[in-house]
């Protein structure tokens, strides 16, 4: 038994001692590596000055042409935009810009079916990004402590997090933020244009009634007030092939102060049903620049 | 539980120290620690589950004390019908019932005739398939007076859940595995090392090769239409490569954690993948099943002892049944008949004895005419598993038709964002690594262990794919 459990604790030994070194290696990869993704851009974006900020889902990300906007507003203006994100995970990045020492005057944020009526957060799929800062950043580390169950083991285990998360930030992903691969597009300013058309035959879902209330609009606009950001909602449109859209009209019968962009547009303007192509990104990004002129 | 997950590593300790230091004392007590334990694991699925089992275990107790006690051949006969008729009954039920259905209104629907029957949903036991073949071969061994039927209940339950192999095998022999539990298990320490080494391989097989070809051959399949023909040849290669790993890590791991416990089951994969022809494969691969079939239909159908023609007869119906065995529906059928097909021109011509010694025994790498038949042979059974994996025989000879176009137009494509090649660097580290330990169960040997055991460990943390933990294969048979 003596020699079997001497064995046992030395696997054991190596999978921690493993674990541990890694996890620091890993970590200082993603962490001194230039930005692969949004989220570590914003947690290495310091003491910047923004005039506009873009925050939303894909539907942002694709959508808003913000090296158009800067060049419309004359002021510095950035995509912040990532799919997958609500409102909880824009509040997140916003707060981690602003706890960065950055100015931004104005927060433009897409309200619309998909965040609205979530009233969930941790959105894997973004929140996952952040996870390499855990343990250096007080704001990340406290977004994972509210909202995640997993948090201890995620912060206390030395590369569970990273192990649990392969797909997103594996070995793969370390190779590619080494070989300084960016999944955004810097030159256009965190814009992600799409090409084309790529139509889905089935007809495209919106709610039928509006969510009562989303729990993380009114933290979201408390952190605009207490940081004297001028905060602009606003609704963007989505293709003709969908059940209804009385949706965003009840959405801005109740919230009159969501800019409304939703007209306008045709078809061809679409790269799918929810996301705009180039020539619909650019009527989009001009529109909303006429109604808000920041 | 799985074996790669959280419950089980939490499970697994407390069980062993349970084991070995509470109730090494007394054989009873440990017979009964193994019952109650597995009953947990088995239980952790679905309770409902634990009935059918200790259903099947009662009632083959009960026909094994019967055949002891009764000597006319009519009522032996007789009780053994009923354990086949029990078991037999029990998977037919739940596994088969739906698809005779759909076939019986299918057939009476093509001639004209509507039926208006509804399936049932019907929730398959995992491991069903394993533990009444098990319980069968008990039975039968029993009526053959192979086996001295037991009185000892607990040895018996224990014989029957044994946990490590409970759910996927190894399908064991009770003249092997019953044996053992009528003595109480000594702690040896080589054995248990050998027993961790031997999940540790396991373990990385499943989560670093099964789990990541996985990624790459659900998309493939699923899109195969969109795929060009290199890919779709990746994608049946590394379904191969899922199937193996899947499954005898599974086994690895059935294996070592037995050794643990004090037990000895028997090996299930001998490297199969390094077979020169489909006879050497079938010798190979899950041989716990293919022996089953060999000892308890091939036999009583008349074995190769009636003539040429009624041993290819014998072998068809074999790789037929084995094929239906696997799941209800005709891909596993088809899978079965292309193997046979393959198979039985080497046993008409009386070929299907040629390889069975190890392949480039003596040497460090295999002659040119060994590595060609490992080749060709690898080939045709990876066109077979195409059968195996497809969800009908018709997307089946659909992946095979586009696959045979030889349309490489945009030549390396990206799939799940990913390059399909990017896996190769590791299957072929794990082939160096099959091929070096070929005659041995595991790599865990010689001078360098203890370094290959930490890169296996750096390999499994690296690589491993914990984010999308997938079932095992053989849990869904």
């Amino acid at each position: 038994m003596k020699s079997f459990l001497i064995k046992f604790v030395q696997v054991i030994v190596v999978l921690f001692v493993s674990m541990y070194v890694l996890d620091i290696i890993f970590t200082k990869i993603y962490t001194s590596s230039m930005p692969r993704n949004k989220a570590m851009l914003c947690l290495t974006t310091k003491n910047q000055e923004f005039k506009s900020i873009f925050l939303g889902s894909s539907r942002v990300e694709n959508n808003i042409n913000a090296r158009l906007f800067d060049s419309l507003t004359d002021g510095k203006a950035f995509n912040f935009g990532m799919a997958g994100a609500g409102i909880s995970e824009s509040t997140l990045l916003l707060e981690i810009l602003l706890a960065n020492q950055n100015k931004i005057k104005n927060v433009y944020l897409q309200i619309d079916h998909i965040n609205y009526e979530r009233n969930t957060a941790n959105e894997k799929m973004v929140t996952v990004q952040f996870l390499p800062y855990i343990n250096s950043n007080t704001i990340v580390e406290n977004y994972f402590k509210k909202h995640d169950a997993a948090y201890k083991y995620l912060k206390y285990t030395p590369f569970y997090r990273y192990a649990i998360n392969d797909a997103k930030l594996g070995f793969r992903e370390v190779f590619n933020t080494l070989r300084g691969q960016s999944l955004f597009k810097k030159k256009e300013l965190g814009y992600y244009p799409l090409e084309g058309h790529k139509f889905q035959k089935d007809i495209y879902p919106i709610p039928d009634a509006l969510n009562k209330q989303n729990v993380y609009l009114q933290n979201f606009r408390n952190v605009c007030i207490h940081n004297n950001i001028n905060l602009i909602l606003f609704t963007g449109p989505v293709c003709s092939n969908t059940t209804s859209k009385q949706y965003f009209d009840e959405l801005l019968k109740k919230h009159p102060e969501i800019i409304n962009v939703t007209e306008g547009f045709s078809d061809v303007d679409f790269f799918d049903c929810a996301h705009m192509n180039v020539t619909g990104a650019k009527k989009l990004t001009t529109q909303l620049y006429v109604k808000t002129k920041p | 539980m799985l074996f790669n997950s959280i419950d089980f590593a939490i499970f697994l300790p407390i069980v062993f120290i349970l084991y070995w230091f509470v109730a090494n004392k007394n054989l009873k007590l440990q017979n009964f620690l193994i019952v109650a334990a597995s009953y947990v694991f088995y239980g952790w699925w679905d309770w409902r589950f634990l009935s059918l089992i200790i259903f099947s275990t009662l009632v083959d107790y009960a026909v094994g004390r019967g055949l002891g006690k009764e000597e006319n051949v009519t009522k032996r006969k007789i009780l053994l019908w009923v354990s086949i008729l029990v078991n037999l009954g029990f998977l037919g039920f739940f596994k088969y019932y739906n698809f005779f259905l759909d076939n019986f209104i299918a057939a009476f629907t093509f001639f004209g005739n509507d039926i208006n029957v509804s399936g049932l949903d019907i929730v398959l036991p995992v491991g069903i398939s394993f533990y009444t073949f098990q319980t069968l071969s008990y039975s039968i061994d029993v009526y053959k007076r192979k086996l001295e039927p037991t009185k000892d209940f607990m040895s018996f339950s224990a014989f029957v859940c044994f946990f490590p192999q409970l759910v996927a095998g190894p399908i064991e022999r009770a003249t092997n595995l019953l044996p053992q539990f009528y003595k109480k298990r000594t702690f040896n320490s080589d054995k248990a090392i050998d027993g961790l080494y031997q999940v540790i391989y396991g373990l990385f097989k499943k989560v670093v090769i099964a789990d990541s070809c996985a990624t790459f051959v659900n998309e493939i399949f699923t899109n195969q239409t969109e795929m060009n023909s290199l890919t779709l040849i990746l994608g049946a290669v590394y379904f191969a490569f899922q199937i193996y790993c899947d499954f005898s890590g599974y086994s690895d791991m059935a294996i070592g954690l037995s050794k643990m416990f004090g037990f000895d089951l028997m090996r299930n994969f001998n490297f199969p993948y390094f077979s020169r022809d489909i006879a050497e494969f079938w010798r190979r691969w899950h041989i716990s099943l293919s022996t089953w079939f060999r000892d308890y239909l091939y036999f009583p159908l008349g074995g190769s002892r009636l003539g040429k023609w009624i041993s290819v007869r014998n072998t068809l119906i074999i790789f037929l049944v084995s094929g239906f065995w696997h799941g209800a529906n005709w891909t596993y059928i088809f899978w079965g008949g292309i193997n046979a097909l393959f198979f039985i021109p080497l046993l008409i011509t009386n070929n299907n004895r040629r390889y069975v010694d190890i392949v480039a025994v003596g040497s460090k790498l295999p002659s040119f005419k060994e590595l060609g038949s490992m080749l060709f042979t690898f080939s045709i059974i990876t066109l077979g598993w195409v059968f195996f994996r497809s969800n009908s025989v018709q997307e089946a000879f659909e992946y095979l038709i586009l696959l045979f176009s030889f349309n490489f137009e945009g030549g390396i494509q990206n799939v799940v964002g990913r390059y399909i090649v990017e896996l190769l660097p590791i299957l072929f580290l794990f082939i160096m690594l099959e091929w070096h330990s070929r005659k041995r169960e595991h790599p865990f040997f010689g001078t360098y262990l203890n370094f290959k055991l930490i890169f296996i460990i750096l390999i499994i943390l690296l690589f491993g794919s914990f984010s999308n933990p997938k079932d095992f294969i053989y849990f869904q048979f």
